[in-house]
């Protein structure tokens, strides 16, 4: 039910952008590969919370308009987490898929700022383990298993910077939202949607990119 | 938007009476009271995890010269019973408390560790002459008419020499 009513508040913004000359004009204008989600676990362990990531996010981009993209992405990503603050010590093992839909609009007069949006869709599995301390008789140590869905929606700030002819790269920052549709367990990490902290049902947070991109034409 | 901050604020609150449990073992309160007689020295307390004797007479508190005392005392995680033994300077009494374990997700704790108290009651027995138990669960969450059933929950046993 609660799938449902989600996609009804998707539809909308899907609607519009329709309404707006959503179409792809013959062959697509750019392709591209997400450089940096892999990186953080690497250049900052201590602050980071992933692990031995492989996050894998190609895109592919279509000029719809003057001035205005659609970008198509698709990404796998795996790690794992260990979580003990607070306890008890848990463990999560994730892997799974997503895909972004994003409307670009070119600033006016900024031409290497854009600002992006758009509804996105996560999908992953859960192999979990959480350990209750037991001093005196042992500890405890339990498993789980979770399928998540996480419909949600995305808001970005892109910068644009071409190198030579043919190559792009980009810097975005962007704000994620989504609500977590699982059974029972709300986990950490969500792909394609980035760290939250807490237990709770929303997913998202505030994360950065940086995306090589390939012309096409 | 001053909907929305009250809403906050009143999650946080509300977040913040929300008890956790232990989130490790267990432990339950033993109240020895020995009415009219004062309580014999108790020398040992120990228990067992398998073959294995494990001494917790540390958790002997220094002072219960009188009539009555208290000791808290860990529940094994890994099973639905907990065995005691005490060893008094004129007695020796054996105590079992008996639980069923629930290990859970909870939406405002992550992972907790509680006992269920609708199905199989938790109860106690022993060679003491009387054994009253009671029981609130340890992870405290709201019922629904939203008000808390349970703080400093957990397994109470009262036993009498």
């Amino acid at each position: 039910m609660k799938k449902l009513f989600l996609l009804f508040l998707l539809l909308p913004l899907l609607a519009r952008s329709q309404s707006r000359g959503f179409q792809f004009k013959g062959k697509p204008a750019v392709i591209g590969l997400e450089l940096a989600q892999n990186l953080p676990p690497y250049i900052i362990p201590d602050q980071y919370r992933v692990r031995k990531t492989v996050i894998v996010e190609p895109s592919i981009g279509f000029n719809t308009r003057d001035r205005k993209w659609t970008m198509i992405t698709v990404g796998y990503a795996q790690g794992y987490i260990d979580e003990n603050q607070p306890k008890p010590l848990t463990t999560e093992r994730f892997e799974g898929g997503y895909a972004k839909l994003s409307f670009e609009t070119q600033h006016t007069d900024a031409r290497f700022l854009r600002i992006a949006y758009g509804p996105q869709l996560s999908m992953y599995s859960i192999n979990g383990a959480y350990t209750f301390e037991g001093p005196t008789f042992g500890d405890y140590t339990g498993h789980f298993q979770e399928f998540i869905f996480v419909p949600g929606a995305h808001v970005a700030l892109i910068i644009d910077t071409a190198i030579g002819r043919k190559f792009r790269i980009r810097l975005s920052g962007q704000i994620t939202t989504g609500i977590k549709l699982g059974e029972n367990v709300k986990t950490l990490y969500t792909p394609g949607f980035g760290f939250t902290p807490g237990y709770g049902r929303l997913a998202g947070g505030i994360n950065g990119g940086i995306h090589l991109f390939y012309n096409l034409r | 938007m001053k909907l929305f901050l009250l809403t906050l604020l009143a999650g946080i609150i509300f977040a913040s009476c929300y008890d956790c449990g232990p989130q490790q073992e267990l432990t339950f309160d033993l109240s020895v009271s020995s009415y009219p007689d004062t309580i014999p020295v108790l020398k040992k307390v120990y228990s067992k995890n398998g073959v294995d004797t494990i001494d917790l007479s540390d958790k002997i508190p220094p002072y219960y010269i009188g009539t009555n005392t208290s000791l808290s005392l860990p529940l094994t995680l890994h099973e639905n019973q907990t065995t005691y033994f005490f060893e008094f300077e004129n007695r020796r009494d054996s105590l079992t408390v008996f639980y069923e374990r629930k290990f859970y997700y909870d939406n405002h704790c992550g992972f907790v560790a509680d006992v269920s108290t609708s199905k199989n009651p938790p109860r106690a027995t022993g060679t003491f002459t009387n054994v009253r138990v009671t029981s609130k669960p340890y992870v405290g969450g709201e019922d629904a008419n939203g008000i808390l059933k349970s703080y400093y929950g957990g397994i109470s046993v009262g036993v009498e020499l």
